[in-house]
C-alpha cells in the first residue's frame, strides 16, 4: 500500500493511528491544522505531515494527492463542538464531503474509512440492548447531528467507505474527571480502549470486506458495565470516595453495543476491561514514586 | 474521613502561618514565599487531587518542608531556614505540576 492520509492525525488519537501504521511500515500524511502540535511525528521516517485546513479545498487537494487509503478523524469535537453550530457543521459534515469527493477525484477505488460516533443513536435506555447499527438514529446534541448528517452525505458521495462508530474511549492515564459524567448512575455504557480503537481504524483501511459497511466499535463483554460501576473502579484506585462523583440527571447517549460483526471482520477487541485497570494500577504506581 | 492530601494540606498552610509569625519583617522574601504557598494551597484544596492517593506523596514532603520550617523559626535556628525553603519550592512545584496547575507562579 502506498501512501495513508491521516486527517486530524495530529490529535491525541490520530498520533496513535499514525504511529501504528507507521510501525507496520505503511508510509503516512498527517494531516492538521497549523496551530496543533506535531511532536512525535515530525521528522520521524515513514511519516510525512502536511499543516492545512479541511475547511480548505486546496489544501484538502494537497493532503488527498496520491494517497491510497485515507482515515478521516478530522473533526470538532464536544464541548467544542456544541458552542460553535455553524463551524461544527463546516468540519464536521463540509469537511468530510470534501474529503470524500476528492478522493473520488484521484483514486476512486482507495480505502476511506470515517470515524463516526455510537452518541448518533441518542437516548437508547428505553430500549433492549444491544444497540445495532440498525438502531434509529436521534442526535442529543449538536456533535451527533453533525455525525449523522456527515454519515449521510459519505453514503452518497463514497459508497465504499467504511463507517465506525465508535463508542467512549478510555485511554489509560490518570486524568481529572468531569465535572459531571455524561450518564446515569444505572445507565450502561461501553467504552473502550484506546489502542483497541486504533487497531479498528488501521485494520479497516486494510479489510477489503469492510468496505461499504457501517460498524459498532466497542470494547465488548468485558467493558459493559454501569455508569456507576465504571466511576468507582476509576474512583477506588484512587482512593476517593464514589459519593465525590456527579452524574447527569437524564441519560446520554451511552449503551452496550452490538459489535459481533465488527470484531468478527476487523479483530480489533484486544484489550479486556481488567487489563485497562491493570494499566491504570501501573500508572498510579509510576505516578506515586515521581 | 479527610483525605490524606487535604490534612496534609491543612498542616502546611497552619505551619506556614506560624513560621510567617515568627519571622522578623527583615525576612521579605521568604515571608514573601510563605504567603504565595498559603495561597496556593488554599485554592488547592478543593481540587479533585488532593481527594487522591496520588497527593499523598507529594503533599508529604511538602509537609515535612512546612514542619521543618516552622520547627527552624521556633528553635530561633534560621542557618538552614534557606536551603529548606528552597527544597519546599522545589516540591510545591512538582505538587502543582503533578495536580496540573502549571503556570501558578510561587513568588
Amino acid at each position: 500500500m502506498g501512501t495513508v492520509l491521516v486527517t486530524g492525525g495530529a490529535g491525541s488519537l490520530g498520533k496513535c493511528v499514525a504511529q501504528r501504521l507507521c510501525k507496520e511500515g505503511y508510509t503516512v500524511r498527517v494531516f492538521d491544522l497549523p496551530k496543533m502540535d506535531f511532536t512525535g511525528l515530525e521528522g520521524e521516517e515513514g511519516i510525512e505531515v502536511l499543516r492545512g485546513d479541511i475547511t480548505q479545498l486546496t489544501s484538502v487537494q494537497q493532503a488527498v494527492e496520491s494517497v491510497s487509503a485515507v482515515i478521516h478523524l478530522a473533526a470538532l469535537l464536544p464541548p467544542a463542538s456544541e458552542q460553535r453550530r455553524e463551524l461544527t457543521f463546516t468540519v464536521n459534515v463540509e469537511g468530510t464531503t470534501r474529503v470524500a469527493e476528492v478522493l473520488k477525484r484521484v483514486n476512486p477505488d482507495a480505502p476511506l474509512v470515517f470515524s463516526s460516533s455510537v452518541s448518533i443513536y441518542g437516548d437508547t435506555t428505553g430500549v433492549k440492548p444491544p444497540v445495532t447499527v440498525g438502531r434509529p438514529q436521534q442526535a442529543l446534541d449538536i456533535y451527533a447531528e453533525s455525525k449523522i448528517t456527515a454519515e449521510r452525505s459519505l453514503r452518497q458521495s463514497y459508497p465504499n467507505a467504511v463507517i465506525l462508530r465508535i463508542s467512549g474511549i478510555s485511554v489509560p492515564s490518570i486524568q481529572l474527571p468531569p465535572e459531571v459524567w455524561p450518564f446515569t448512575v444505572d445507565q450502561r455504557i461501553e467504552f473502550i480502549h484506546r489502542d483497541d480503537v486504533v487497531a479498528a481504524l488501521c485494520n479497516a483501511v486494510r479489510t477489503e470486506r469492510a468496505k461499504g459497511q457501517v460498524f459498532n466499535i466497542a470494547g465488548g463483554v468485558t467493558w459493559q458495565t454501569t455508569g456507576r460501576a465504571y466511576v468507582k473502579d476509576y474512583y477506588d484506585l484512587l482512593g476517593v470516595p464514589i459519593e465525590e462523583a456527579c452524574f447527569q440527571k437524564h441519560p446520554g447517549w451511552c449503551d452496550w453495543y452490538d459489535t459481533e460483526e465488527s470484531q468478527r471482520v476487523l479483530r480489533y477487541q484486544n484489550t479486556s476491561y481488567q487489563a485497562y485497570l491493570g494499566q491504570l494500577c501501573d500508572e498510579i504506581e509510576k505516578m506515586m514514586q515521581m | 474521613m479527610i483525605p490524606k492530601g487535604i490534612e496534609n494540606a491543612d498542616t502546611i498552610i497552619k505551619s506556614c502561618k506560624l513560621t510567617l509569625a515568627g519571622l522578623d519583617s527583615a525576612d521579605a522574601e521568604w515571608k514573601e514565599v510563605l504567603q504565595s504557598v498559603i495561597e496556593i494551597m488554599g485554592d488547592m484544596k478543593t481540587k479533585f487531587f488532593l481527594k487522591t492517593n496520588l497527593a499523598i506523596p507529594i503533599t508529604n514532603a511538602c509537609r515535612k518542608d512546612a514542619t521543618e520550617l516552622q520547627s527552624l523559626v521556633e528553635k530561633h535556628d534560621i542557618s538552614r531556614f534557606p536551603t529548606v525553603l528552597a527544597g519546599f519550592r522545589d516540591n510545591m512545584e512538582k505538587l502543582l505540576k503533578q495536580a496540573k496547575m502549571d503556570g501558578v507562579i510561587i513568588t
